[in-house]
């Protein structure tokens, strides 16, 4: 067995794969496209972050077309917009499926899509592969991937809230969320991490994604009167929540720790200032290359730290596709395991192994706050570190290099 | 709970909800269709300020002023090539046009601005400490314009022959006809006035929030709410609806209800028991199915004034 990260990167696992499917990277470009749908919300309420997303995968396709393509054919990326809509999703995911008749499908941004999405490409055995988070994603079955932390690893907050108080016995907590799949999900993780560390939950606020109003919800909020406030919020809605606030008379945001600190980066810096928590981190050798490659194509490097996990998902589907040296979709699944296991990812610090249910085992999150409008490091004060390792326990928390048997999908999904 | 910040968040969503619900109403007097798009001509109202505001360099209020006048241009213009050729269908087909229309609209905006918000060139605002409560200075003229808006409707309707007309257009159109009333001309104003109204409520959401396609959509339901709460076709019905709802869902999640439940011996004594956040839209649409309920024609009686 080849040891993991021997591979040094995707291109050489690509190569590796190539070469031992019998194919020449020569022939790369003949012959017809290997189609690789793609569901994502390029309209709707997260459009920002689903064009940027949509934006990484071509970087990506194009870069496994340089680099031979699969078998031996080029990648070619057939979108469908889900509008942020679960109807719309199912729907394009079943034209994915059918028409197209795409043997793999990488996006869902929001889990609003990506569950429903995910359950249609489930049935129909097509692999699909999201960064959306919600813990249901667990649920859906042995075609569904996810290369980015489950809603579970946002317990890491909570610890990372606690060591930057290392004063207080004991804190009051509230959240802010999305009320939907994710934002459910986030604030029971979080209210239980916070239960089992002793700490005090006054209140979860969970909102209308898109109102456009939200005073009378943050009023509430900050009657509660928290030391830290946890959120994850969509980047329209974070605008206008951290204007009332500071129409309400909020001016620091030190008490706020967000999940995704991304989603406040565009706002004007007096609403922004001091928060902190942890972003999804795009780091290392490879993501830096990504990220001059992004920003110099596209004028700004992208906008959500979610968005970059989906350049991973297209290099370790393309590099499942090239081991499993077909396009039966059941063999691009148990391909999935190995090519996640060997790759070194731009996000998530590199690590993409997946567990047995096809998700992340491990994940980690950066320390950051905003000083003067600009997202810098942070370390909690009574931290050493400001990275955040999150890992599940036992079996679920160990990266796999081959698919589970038939009788452990049998045991895991009935 | 903050009374008095609660209050003042409610006068600024009545204010908003009313001068686009009074609009619809007005359409509806005269036209007798639900107009599904006037929520989405809010949005077009918006993104005109925004261009005159933003893309042309002009000050905010000569952007409203623009934007208003060429918003009720549109209205007569939308009326001339679709609604004139539907009206004298049935119901149905107005509305079913006017949803139509709505997602045309909603999908061409997007297509024009992108997806991403907006907003028009009008730096942040603290807000001003008033008896307790902080409201900003954009959020002050918006109740104050809403306010006169609706003055000068009131007095339009009351004291002109143009507003004499429109009367009697929404009591009786073929009266109105057989009595000299220059009926097509009461639906021009009528279209002129509504989509205006509706252009400036979607300014100042819009200033007060920011812009992005999709807020149109948000308000369709809240503002047929008001509408319905009020009497369709009310102009004084959609005031007082528009403060019912406004009130409604601020007042709904931050009302503390041990103070009733815990004599009843339903409750903790003083635990505050309030609904969560997530029910605010609920509040106003349970509000509606109880009062509808009550008074199936709405608040007002069905006449213009």
């Amino acid at each position: 067995m080849v040891s993991r990260r021997e591979f040094g990167g995707y291109g050489g696992a690509l190569i590796a794969a190539t070469m031992a499917a019998g194919v020449r990277p020569a022939a790369a470009q003949s012959g017809e496209p290997v189609k690789f749908g793609v569901l994502i919300g390029l309209t709707g309420p997260s459009a920002v972050a689903g064009n940027d997303s949509y934006r990484c995968m071509q970087i990506a396709a194009e870069e496994v077309n340089a680099a031979g393509g699969v078998l031996g054919r080029p990648v070619k990326l057939v979108v469908q917009d889900d509008e942020g809509r679960p109807k719309a999703a199912v729907d394009a995911a079943n034209l994915l499926s059918d028409v197209e008749k795409v043997p793999l499908a990488v996006g869902g941004y929001s889990s609003s899509t990506a569950l429903p999405g995910g359950q249609v490409f489930n049935e129909k055995k097509v692999v699909w592969v999201t960064d959306a988070t919600t813990n249901k994603l667990k649920t859906v079955g042995p075609y569904c991937f996810a290369v980015a932390g489950l809603a579970d690893q946002a317990a890491g907050l909570v610890d990372f809230v606690k060591a930057d108080h290392p004063d207080k016995p004991t804190l009051k907590m509230a959240g802010l969320f999305q009320n939907n799949p994710i934002g459910q999900d986030r604030d029971s993780v979080s209210r239980d991490r916070a239960k089992q560390l002793g700490e005090n939950w006054v209140y979860s606020m969970l909102y209308q994604v898109g109102a456009g109003d939200f005073r009378a919800e943050l009023q509430k909020l900050m009657d509660a009167k928290p030391d830290a406030i946890l959120t994850d919020v969509y980047d329209n809605d974070a605008q206008v929540m951290q204007k009332q606030l500071y129409e309400m008379g909020v001016t620091d945001y030190s008490t706020f720790y967000g999940y995704n600190l991304s989603e406040y980066a565009t706002l004007d810096p007096q609403l922004n200032e001091g928060m902190k928590g942890l972003n999804y981190v795009t780091a290392g050798p490879r993501a830096d290359a990504f990220m001059r490659k992004f920003t110099a194509r596209f004028g700004k490097p992208p906008s959500d730290a979610w968005a970059p996990p989906f350049y991973d998902a297209v290099w370790i589907a393309a590099i499942a596709v090239n081991m499993a040296n077909s396009l039966d979709s059941t063999r691009i699944r148990n391909m999935m395991w190995p090519a996640a296991y060997h790759c070194l990812g731009i996000s998530g610090q590199g690590d993409k192994g997946f567990n047995q249910y096809g998700k992340q085992a491990a994940d980690q999150g950066e320390g950051q706050t905003f000083k003067g409008g600009k997202l810098v490091s942070y370390t909690p004060k009574g931290s050493q570190s400001n990275v955040v390792v999150f890992r599940y326990a036992g079996e679920e928390g160990a990266p796999r290099d081959t698919a589970p048997s038939d009788a452990d999908f049998k045991k895991l999904y009935g | 709970m903050n009374v008095a910040q609660v209050l003042v968040s409610s006068v600024i969503s009545a204010a908003e909800l009313g001068i686009i619900a009074l609009g619809l109403t007005l359409t509806f007097s005269i036209l007798r269709f639900a107009n599904f798009s006037h929520a989405t001509m809010a949005v077009v109202g918006a993104y005109l300020a925004w261009v005159v505001n933003v893309s042309l360099g002009a000050p905010l209020w000569v952007a409203f002023c623009a934007a208003a006048l060429a918003m009720g241009g549109f209205g007569v213009l939308i009326d001339a090539a679709i609604f004139r050729v539907m009206r004298n269908t049935d119901d149905l087909t107005p509305m079913i046009g006017s949803l139509g229309l709505s997602l045309a609209i909603q999908y061409s905006v997007q297509a024009i601005f992108g997806p991403q918000f907006l907003r028009y060139h009008y730096g942040l605002q603290k807000g001003l400490f008033l008896f307790g409560a902080r409201i900003t200075a954009p959020q002050l003229g918006i109740i104050v314009v809403a306010g006169l808006a609706l003055l000068a409707f009131h007095a339009l309707l009351k004291y002109t022959a143009l507003g004499k007309a429109m009367r009697a257009t929404a009591t009786n159109p073929d009266l109105a006809q057989a009595s000299s009333i220059d009926v097509n001309l009461v639906i021009r104003a009528v279209w002129l006035i509504g989509t205006a109204f509706a252009g400036l409520g979607g300014m100042f959401i819009a200033w007060d929030t920011q812009l992005d396609p999709y807020f149109g959509f948000n308000l369709i339901i809240p503002v047929f709410c008001v509408v319905l709460i009020g009497g369709v076709g009310s102009f004084y019905g959609a005031i007082i609806g528009a403060a019912i709802v406004g009130f409604a869902e601020n007042i709904g999640i931050n009302f503390d209800w041990s103070g009733i439940l815990a004599p009843l011996g339903l409750a903790e004594a003083g635990r505050n028991i309030s609904l969560p956040a997530s029910y605010k839209p609920a509040v106003a649409y349970s509000l509606v199915v109880v009062l509808l309920l009550l008074r199936p024609s709405g608040l007002a009686r069905r006449e213009l004034i």
